[in-house]
This record gives C-alpha cells, sequence and structure tokens, in this order.
C-alpha cells in the first residue's frame, strides 16, 4: 500500500508539476506568436568561427551553373559533374566530394547574384573548392527554346535575331563571374564548358553555328584574364553525331553526351 | 472539491495499475532508438556524400535542391507554395547564421516533437483515454464507482483530470527519453542554441520582419506547450467518445480512425476549405513557431487554437450531459 501511496505521489506531482510548465509553454508561445516581437539589437548571430584550411587529404569539387551541372537529361542522374568525380576517383587515391549548386533553367544573371551573394554559401564553398566546374549561357541564348519548340516540325524556323541582341549582355556578365569566382578562390582549376549547338540539324545555315562561335571565342578571351580559368569546347562533341548524344528534349546531352564531355574535363584537369 | 482529491488519486493508481502507461513507455523506449538511428544514418551520409557536417553546406544544398523543384513542371502549385517558404526560411537561416537544425539531444527532442505532435502523440493518448470510461462497463465496475455516494459528474471529472494528468505525464516522457536516448548518440548539449522563431505567413509569402531568437530550451518549453493544448484537446475528446461508447476496442478504433483520418485529410484539405473547422487538421499549431505553411492557406493560430477549443467544450458538454443521465444496464 506505501509504494502505490508512493507512486500516485510522484506522478501527480511530475504531472502538477509539467502540466504547469506547458501551461507556461503555452502561453508564452501564443503571446510570441501573436504579438511577435522585432529582434532588439545584437540578438543576431555573430557567424560562428568556421575552419578554412583544406583538409589536405580530399578533393573537393563545387560545379555552379544551369541544367547541363545540374544533369538533365543524363538518365543515370550524374551529369558531366558526376562523371568528372568518379574519373578523378578512380585517378586519385583520395576521397572526391562534389558540392553541386547546379539550378536547371538559370542565366548568367542569376548565377552572378548566386556567385556574389554574401548571404549564401556558394561564395564560401567555391573558397573551399580544388576545382571549380561552370556551365552557363545557354538558356541565355536559346531563351527562345522554352515558348518556341524547335522540335517542332511545323515551326522549324529558329529567330537568331534575339540571340544576338542579348549576346553583348550576357557575355558582360559572363565576365563578371569568371573575375568573381577567381578572385574568391585564386588557386582552384576552375574549368567553364564552351557551349554547342542544339539545334544545329534545324539551322541549315549555320547561323547559329556564327553565333556560338563568338560566344566561345569570347569566353576563351574572357577566360585568358584569369590564369587558373581553362575553357574546354563542347562544340565539336555534337557536331557530327548530335542526335546520338542529345536527350530525347533535343537541347541537354544524354548519358553518353555528358560522358564525352566529361572525358574532355577530365584530360584538361590532367 | 474536497471529494475530488481522493477520486483522482484512485483513478491515477488504476490507470498507473492498468499497465496501459507502461506499455506507453515502452512503445516511446523502442521507437525513439529506431528514429534516433535513422537520424543517424541521415547524418552520416551526408558526410560521405559532401565530405563535410559543415551545416551551412548541407542547407545551401538543400536551397539548391528545392530551387530545381521550383522551376520544375511536374511539381504542382500548393507543392511550390510550401517550398518557396521554406526556401526562404533556410535562405534566412543562412543569412543570420543560425544552425536550423544543429545535431544533439535538444534538437532530436525538438524534431521529434515537432514530427510527433500530428498523429503519434495524440495516438499514445487515444491509447490511454479511450477506455477510461468504456473499461469501467466491460468489467463491470462502472456499477461498484456510481453507488458510491459521489455524484456522477464528480467521477467524470476526476476521470478527465486524471486524463490531463497523463497527457502531461505523456508529453513528459515524450521530451525525457527523446533528450536521453538521441543524447547517447548526439551528445546532450544545446541547450542554449538559439532558434530562430517570429516568421509570420501573409499568403503565400514569409515574412520575417519579426524573426527573433530564443534560447533552444525556451523554444522547447513553448513548443510542447503548443504540443500540450492539441494533445489536451484530444483527451477530451477521447472521454467524449468513451462516454458515448462502450466497448474500449470501439472507442480506440474510433480515435484512432478519426487521427489517421486527419493527417490523410491534411493533405487534400488545401482543396477542400471547410476541411479547417475539423480538429484532426488543426492540432500541428508547432508549425505556427517553425514559419512552415499550414496545411490550410490562411489559417491562423488564433484560428486552430479556437478550432480546438471549440470541439473540446462541445466533447465535454456531450460527455458530462450523456454521463449524467446515462442508464447502466448490463
Amino acid at each position: 500500500m506505501t509504494s502505490t501511496r508512493l507512486l500516485w505521489r510522484i506522478a501527480g506531482l511530475a504531472a502538477l508539476l509539467s502540466t504547469l510548465l506547458f501551461v507556461f509553454g503555452f502561453a508564452y508561445a501564443v503571446r510570441d506568436i501573436l504579438y511577435p516581437q522585432a529582434a532588439g539589437p545584437g540578438q543576431a548571430e555573430e557567424a560562428a568561427p568556421v575552419d578554412h584550411t583544406k583538409e589536405p587529404d580530399k578533393l573537393q569539387i563545387v560545379a555552379i551553373g544551369d541544367s547541363l551541372t545540374k544533369g538533365l537529361g543524363d538518365t543515370t542522374g550524374e551529369g558531366y559533374v558526376g562523371k568528372v568525380k568518379r574519373g578523378l576517383e578512380k585517378t586519385l587515391d583520395k576521397p572526391v566530394f562534389l558540392w553541386n549548386y547546379g539550378v536547371n533553367g538559370i542565366r548568367t544573371n542569376e548565377l552572378l547574384q548566386y556567385v556574389t551573394d554574401p548571404k549564401s554559401e556558394i561564395p564560401q564553398s567555391l573558397r573551399k573548392a580544388d576545382i571549380i566546374l561552370i556551365t552557363i549561357g545557354g538558356n541565355d541564348l536559346f531563351q527562345f527554346s522554352q515558348t518556341q519548340k524547335p522540335g517542332d516540325a511545323t515551326q522549324p524556323a529558329l529567330n537568331f535575331n534575339n540571340v544576338r541582341k542579348q549576346m553583348p549582355e550576357a557575355q558582360e556578365r559572363l565576365g563578371k563571374i569568371f573575375a568573381a569566382v577567381a578572385e574568391l578562390n585564386p588557386k582552384a582549376s576552375i574549368v567553364y564548358l564552351g557551349l554547342y549547338h542544339p539545334f544545329l540539324d534545324y539551322d541549315p545555315a549555320r547561323e547559329g553555328s556564327r553565333l556560338l562561335g563568338q560566344w566561345n571565342a569570347k569566353a576563351y578571351e574572357l577566360a585568358n584574364r584569369h590564369p587558373n580559368i581553362t575553357v574546354v569546347p563542347t562544340y565539336d562533341l555534337f557536331e557530327k553525331q548530335l542526335n546520338q548524344y542529345l536527350y530525347s528534349d533535343h537541347f541537354h546531352p544524354n548519358a553518353e553526351g555528358y560522358e564525352r564531355m566529361a572525358q574532355r574535363v577530365l584530360q584538361a584537369l590532367q | 472539491m474536497g471529494s475530488i482529491y481522493p477520486l483522482v488519486q484512485n483513478e491515477t493508481i488504476k490507470m498507473l495499475k492498468k499497465r496501459r502507461f507502461l506499455v506507453v513507455l515502452l512503445i516511446l523506449a523502442i521507437l525513439i532508438p529506431m528514429f534516433t538511428y535513422a537520424q543517424m544514418k541521415v547524418a552520416q551520409n551526408y558526410r560521405k556524400q559532401f565530405g563535410t557536417q559543415d551545416w551551412r553546406v548541407t542547407t545551401q544544398q538543400q536551397i539548391i535542391d528545392y530551387t530545381n523543384r521550383l522551376g520544375s513542371n511536374r511539381v504542382p502549385e500548393e507543392i511550390k507554395k510550401y517550398i518557396r517558404v521554406e526556401v526562404k526560411r533556410l535562405q534566412y537561416a543562412l543569412e543570420k547564421n543560425v544552425d536550423p537544425q544543429s545535431p544533439n539531444g535538444v534538437t532530436f527532442a525538438r524534431d521529434f516533437m515537432k514530427n510527433a505532435v500530428g498523429l503519434f502523440v495524440p495516438l499514445l493518448i487515444a491509447v490511454i483515454g479511450s477506455d477510461i470510461v468504456s473499461s469501467e462497463h466491460s468489467t463491470g465496475t462502472i456499477k461498484l464507482l456510481l453507488t458510491r455516494p459521489v455524484s456522477r459528474w464528480k467521477v467524470l471529472l476526476s476521470k478527465l483530470l486524471t486524463l490531463l494528468m497523463f497527457v502531461a505525464l505523456i508529453l513528459l516522457a515524450t521530451g525525457i527519453l527523446s533528450y536521453l536516448i538521441a543524447g547517447l548518440v548526439f551528445g546532450y548539449a544545446g541547450w542554449t542554441a538559439p532558434v530562430l522563431t517570429g516568421y509570420q505567413i501573409a499568403g503565400d509569402e514569409l515574412s520575417t520582419a519579426n524573426v527573433h531568437a530564443v534560447p533552444q530550451w525556451l523554444y522547447l518549453i513553448m513548443e510542447f506547450g503548443l504540443a500540450w493544448f492539441s494533445c489536451a484537446v484530444v483527451a477530451c475528446l477521447s472521454l467524449m467518445v468513451s462516454v458515448l461508447v462502450r466497448s474500449t476496442a470501439a472507442s480506440m478504433g474510433i480515435m484512432l480512425a478519426t487521427l489517421i483520418a486527419g493527417t490523410i485529410l491534411s493533405n487534400m484539405v488545401s482543396s477542400w476549405q471547410s476541411a479547417k473547422y475539423f480538429f484532426m487538421v488543426n492540432l500541428e499549431t508547432v508549425n505556427f513557431l517553425t514559419g512552415q505553411m499550414p496545411p490550410i492557406p490562411g489559417v491562423t493560430l488564433s484560428f486552430s487554437l479556437a478550432v480546438l477549443a471549440a470541439w473540446a467544450v462541445c466533447g465535454l458538454i456531450v460527455a458530462f450531459v450523456v454521463f449524467e443521465r446515462k442508464d447502466i444496464l448490463n
């Protein structure tokens, strides 16, 4: 009987005290949600000391860019970035880590924002990288592909006037991206992949090819201002057998296409 | 009130002797290690994939993943609304440099309660609550109880108070067990870590104007306070069902079915507006602390609390009226 009484005392007391605590918490939470007060000065936390020194026994890849970085069209999900990582793992005997910040559909202006935004973690990640891989520009030039499907046989007309108009500004932003990334990390090997022509078979006059040639040439020129940026061409990879290396959306590479791109990058890195 | 105290004491002892509370503790003690292990695996996986445990990198990666889902045509617009709010919240955490998910025992307890308050803990309350009256019928002891010189409403009130005591005990046990068990793996620190709260959702937009940091211990008390209210409402409704239905199995079945229906409804409720008057879809008031979208756009904390309170009051009125007038036959 005494043990029962003790049990009741303990249970009753614990229940009473915790109920009081919960009622207090409830009242406090309701007040806090309904009448929130903005943080006073000094409430915002100072940046915690993060160790920026790289661990020597690993290789860090950071990939930024558009859907090619994300790997859209590769059914294995790797993309050229994943394949580069795998390739490096095979040849190096240290762990290779990949931070892939590729976002589908972005253009130079958005990427410029990403690499210069001090609030996001992307600039910090770029600082910690040993290898930086960049793809950008495809959506700036071929933006009409979103609305006008060139794969549609009834409307094969491609309008390159827009491309011609957009190009100078996009090139300027590409230069700014190169400068920002090279400044963030002067030690890393930075690789930029040139553009290919996904609609070559709808462009018998090769109007787009000339424009892409200008873009890629400008990319070389911009990259050469920074000693650690390499431009890897991809135009020729998709010139002869376009459909064999393109995904069914007729815009992104397929797994094979990405594999060829990755081989190029690996050769450039080694 | 003098005669209430021994009645509550009697009910509490009955409850403890029936071992049902022990079963609840056992369920917690088995399930929490499972969740801890799962969480540990997630952390290990991240480390293997990214080669770092820096929360800023994984948070940024999460933002990028969400951004990609926002760009996809295959993601429905309702889900995109949630994702947009979530992206904003994560970006804000990066900006303020406050880890939204620092791995430690306190954070685990916090997360566990947040996820458990919608279904898991209410289920445990229902297990305890739905037989509190009906079992007296099935064992025949209701006659012994009601032939005492105590008015019927006092008997039922003592049962209600006992149930509320056990609500507190279950929440306390959930908190303590999850802290102790997860602490084994993630460490016992983290009481003073800052947590961001005060997000406001206006339409589809997340406002961070009033966001402020509170220490995690205070956040935990706030969270458990909100969870306690939801659970108390479930307890009141369990009591009602227990009065209305004589079979313990049936009353438990009704409560479980209702609660589970709530989680299913939550997914569809954005299309069926009037479902917001069900208590089951309003249990997760904790979300108002974390700045997540409520299941029904436009629902506020006041609304959810009012709905819950209304259900509890109605449930209690029905329970007391029916219990007063009930014929006890066997």
